[in-house]
């Protein structure tokens, strides 16, 4: 995928950083061609006690927001790690316009013994399978942000 | 009323007058009955006004109760066909030519089949003589009269027109048991005289999902094209043994999709129209086990390597062998499923390219699809039959003891994920291979517990066939 | 990132590592690697680029589920009593027409302008759902068939196997599109017809019969029909579920014709046994299509006639409409069996589809 000149700077996380990338990706038709997403994804970064959830409908990204760790475990799945695996994986996507193999959701999934896909739901959880292409594309155009990360700890 | 009074109608006159041919020969056809799209027809292929006038003699010679002499070559051949006597004269009185006659004689009509063309024509000049009262009770045809949910609109949402969205009204009315045996369409209005085809699952608990019209839908969206989405070009080969056994791990894949989609084609004719939602999306499952073949054996072929050695194919029997659907669904959608994305799990993971990763990742996403239907069909099954739990477990019983036979008789598969795995066959790299295989099957059987628990068996966990316990995530204790 | 070190150390020590036996490595092959690299064309990696060059044999005695090429298990269970020789289920066109079905799939929910349908006169509207009424069971059928067929064909020629699996894709799609248009504009699903013509699909007992019997007779009469519907279509909506049916049933049927030349090529004995289940499609249904006008079975027929004529009181015009439409049916049929190989087959003809074109 070919990004745009980033033009947002925002921090992550954030819930700026989220509508940033909502709105990226609701601009490309690329998104709406691999097909109907439809799920709700969590985000969590327990070492900041950081929570968001993303809606995916249709061809769209619904919605994104700021949640409580509890709405987070009540999405399909939620993708869990502490901060510096999602800043590095994020720093690889912009370093690359996309993640290399080695950091992309399903390799950082397939690694993680407990799963970076998680949820309470054997059912639910393999919505990250089924609609891996674009939660990837979804995370991919996090290229086009000019992403400001957090100091560990802070 | 006389031809004069027949007015011909603007744009047949024009017709007529573009071709020369007489009006005053369209007036009497009119008197005769003919329709104006007929006499019309007859112009634009040319008839000419001579033959018009035969003809037309002919027929107003049969209204006026006259007959018409019959030539002895086709009296013979009617004779022959055993047209009965008359038919020829009837064939002539409703508008057919002497041609025609002969025509249907040399293409050998019997007296039946001529019959129900000359009825044909006899009921279309019926209907140019009927009265306008006549004519408006013709026109209320039976069908039109049929209850519908009318007025009812559905309107494309979202995602477009969905399946899903059609069960609005009585259309939404998914009976527990389908009791027509016919190829009627669900909402439709049952024929009495429609035979039966067949079918041998009418009850809903034996196929039904509540998300099978979903999926039916996000798999047509969601379809990918292994000729085209793959960037074939930039896959360069594998060191040989690594290539060898992704050839090998393809070519596990391309026999199980084979094999699972005959058995989907099996099942097909057995599901009663009135469950139209499982029918589709298993077309689709169909559909995406071609894909994989296809996408598979390309691969396989793509570094000059080729199909592998086949599997023996026993646990593979386990489903063709299933003789009710939910047991085909389970074993083939949970059971199998997980399997094939814990096999496509260590393809991605073990992928040098992007294109390699992109195969499983794609492949992951239809199966993933497969394991929903399967899930929320064995739950749905279970909430109404719950009798039904401990043939469940045998069932999986039966399968996962014939995954162990062949796990362990044959160990092609296993071997070639150790390779690609621990990266090659030096020692060192084989036990890395075989201690990742043992970790991603770990995370297989923790997937396909968390499933099975899904659909409402969380008790499997405690019931896991003995060979497979070496990697369940609860410890393997003899029961 | 990687998987924690630690975690594989434990495993890899706690396991011991089994006997290998790795002989399906095939060692003796290596000199292959490299020299038959494939290389994707115009249209992508396709099965004709794949296959160019390799083995199709002609007969098979393997029992197994083997995917051709694959090297034999000797113990390898047998799955199913396949067909043993090719040219049975073989047709030359198979992996253009597959690939060709991947490559032009389309979506009844989101290709068809469904936005442009709008409220037409009732009785216009009543044809209409009856027509995708009666469309939507043929639909039916057509996806159950092909089904039932491929547990019968040998993996060796695994092509046809997933051609059959495309057109039951593109069944579901149109029994699913009909039932889309009779629900989207206020009438409904009517009523089932009765006639149960096609159960005769359904009841084939061999491949080319049920090829010729479908591929060839039955699709291509409803292919003419959706050719022809520029006159039954009264918005873009059904002008495009016409066009996009078309297409793919022109696949469908262009499979059956190669197929049966294939088999009249290289089993030229069969012809006579052709004969015989052309003459039982056409006789069944050549009935359905004469009991249109009759007023026994109409549904369908008068359906077409109303919506061709404008509406039921022109339902003459409609009649016309019809009776051209039939003609054009068989000439078409005529064609396609004389591009198969079989000319004759104009003169033995059921009489009643022949006096269409003879009269």
């Amino acid at each position: 995928m070919s990004q745009e000149t980033a033009t947002v700077r925002a921090t992550f996380p954030s819930l700026e950083w989220f509508q940033a990338l909502k709105d990226i990706v609701n601009g490309q038709e690329a998104y709406r061609r691999i097909g109907i997403c439809d799920t709700t994804m969590g985000i969590k970064i327990p070492d900041l006690q950081k929570f968001y959830v993303v809606t995916f409908e249709a061809f769209e990204v619904a919605d994104v927001k700021e949640a409580t760790e509890e709405e987070v475990e009540d999405c399909d799945f939620w993708l869990e790690a502490p901060y510096a695996r999602w800043k590095e994986m994020l720093e690889n996507i912009k370093a690359n316009g996309k993640a290399d193999l080695h950091h992309t959701l399903n390799t950082l999934d397939l690694e993680d013994p407990e799963g970076f896909a998680r949820s309470h739901d054997g059912l639910r959880r393999d919505a990250f399978y089924r609609f891996n292409q674009s939660l990837q594309f979804f995370f991919d155009a996090s290229s086009a942000i000019d992403t400001v990360f957090l100091q560990q700890g802070t | 009323m006389s031809q004069e009074a027949i007015e011909v109608p603007a744009d047949l006159a024009q017709v007529a007058r573009e071709h020369d041919f007489p009006l005053e020969l369209v007036r009497r056809a009119l008197a005769l009955g003919f329709a104006p799209a007929a006499i019309r027809a007859q112009i634009l292929r040319g008839i000419s006004p001579q033959q018009a006038e035969e003809f037309i003699s002919q027929q107003e010679r049969l209204r006026a109760g006259q007959e018409v002499e019959v030539p002895e070559d086709i009296a013979r051949m009617a004779r022959k066909r055993r047209w009965p006597q008359d038919l020829v004269q009837r064939a002539l009185r409703a508008g057919l030519s002497m041609q025609e006659v002969r025509a249907m004689l040399e293409a050998g009509l019997r007296f039946d089949q001529a019959e129900r063309l000359v009825i044909i024509r006899e009921r279309a000049q019926q209907r140019q003589q009927e009265t306008p009262e006549q004519r408006q009770r013709r026109q209320e045809l039976a069908w039109m009269n049929v209850r519908t949910e009318w007025g009812v609109r559905v309107r494309p949402g979202k995602k477009g027109l969905t399946l899903g969205s059609l069960n609005v009204g009585s259309y939404g009315d998914i009976p527990d048991y389908w009791p027509y045996q016919t190829e009627m369409p669900r909402g439709a209005q049952h024929n009495p005289g429609a035979p039966s085809m067949g079918y041998t699952i009418y009850e809903k608990a034996e196929l039904w999902a509540d998300n099978a019209a979903d999926l039916y839908e996000e798999s047509i969206q969601r379809q990918w094209k292994p000729a085209t989405a793959i960037p074939w070009e930039e896959m360069a080969p594998l060191p040989e043994v690594q290539e060898r056994a992704l050839a090998q791990l393809c070519t596990y894949l391309c026999q199980n999709a084979l094999v699972c989609s005959d058995v989907i084609g099996k099942w097909l004719k057995e599901m009663s129209y009135g469950y139209h939602e499982v029918k589709v999306y298993m077309a689709t499952v169909g559909f995406d086990y071609a894909r994989h073949f296809d996408v598979f054996r390309k691969r396989a072929y793509l570094n000059g390597v080729g199909m592998g050695r086949q599997s023996p194919g026993y646990y593979l029997r386990v489903i063709k062998d299933a003789r009710r659907w939910t047991e085909t669904s389970t074993l083939m959608f949970i059971f199998n499923t997980s399997y094939l994305i814990h096999l496509c799990q260590i393809g991605y993971y073990t992928a040098a390219s992007e294109g390699d990763a992109l195969i499983f990742r794609l492949a992951m996403q239809d199966l993933a699809r497969q394991t929903a239907y399967g899930i929320k069909h064995l739950h749905y099954f279970l909430m109404r039959k719950p009798e039904c739990r401990e043939e469940i477990h045998s069932y999986l019983q039966r399968a996962e003891a014939l995954f162990a036979y062949e796990d362990d008789k044959d160990r092609t598969l296993p071997e070639a994920l150790m390779v690609l795995l621990g990266g090659g066959l030096g020692q060192e790299e084989l036990k890395r291979g075989y201690a990742l295989l043992n970790y991603f099957r770990r995370r297989w059987l923790r997937d396909y517990l968390a499933r099975l628990a899904a659909a409402g068996m969380p008790e499997r966990r405690d019931r896991l066939f003995p060979y497979l316990r070496q990697w369940s995530p609860v410890p393997a204790v003899a029961r | 990132m990687a998987i924690d070190q630690d975690m594989l150390h434990k495993l890899t020590t706690e396991e011991d590592l089994p006997e290998l036996d790795l002989s399906w490595l095939k060692p003796e092959d290596r000199a292959r690697v490299e020299a038959t690299r494939l290389r994707p064309g115009r249209k992508g990696l396709t099965l004709d680029l794949l296959e160019a060059g390799q083995e199709l044999p002609d007969a098979s005695d393997d029992y197994s589920a083997r995917p051709r090429g694959a090297e034999r298990h000797p113990a390898a269970a047998r799955h199913n009593l396949y067909y043993p020789l090719r040219h049975e289920t073989w047709s030359d066109n198979v992996r253009l027409l597959y690939e060709e079905a991947v490559q032009r799939q389309w979506s009844s929910a989101t290709d068809i302008p469904w936005h442009t349908l709008k409220p037409l006169p009732d009785d216009v509207e009543r044809a209409w759902c009856q027509f995708a009424t009666f469309l939507t069971e043929v639909e039916f059928i057509a996806g159950d068939t092909p089904g039932q067929w491929l547990e019968r064909i040998n993996p060796e020629w695994y092509e046809v196997k997933l051609f059959l699996l495309t057109q039951i894709m593109d069944e579901a799609r149109h029994l699913d599109v009909f039932r889309k248009r009779a629900l989207a504009n206020g009438g409904g699903l009517l009523m089932e017809s009765g006639g149960g013509g096609l159960r005769i699909i359904l009841e084939c007992q061999d491949f080319s019969e049920f090829s010729a019997i479908m591929h060839v007779f039955a699709e291509a009469l409803v292919q003419t029909l959706f050719r022809s519907g520029e006159a039954l279509a009264y918005n873009e909506a059904e002008k495009a579920i016409f066009r996009l049916c078309a297409q793919d049933e022109s696949r469908h049927i262009a499979f059956g014709v190669m197929h049966l030349k294939h088999l009249l090529e290289t089993q030229p004995w069969r012809r006579e046994e052709i004969h015989y289940y052309l003459d039982k499609i056409e006789g069944p249904l050549a009935l359905d299509m004469q009991s249109g006008a009759s007023a026994n079975a109409p549904l369908f027929d008068e359906a077409i006639m109303v919506l061709a004529g404008g509406g039921r009181k022109n339902i003459d015009k409609g009649f016309d409409f019809l009776m051209n439409l039939r003609r054009r049916q068989v000439l078409e049929y005529l064609h396609r069996l004389e591009v198969a190989g079989l000319p004759e087959r104009r003169y033995r003809m059921n009489p009643t589809l022949r006096a269409f074109v003879e009269t």
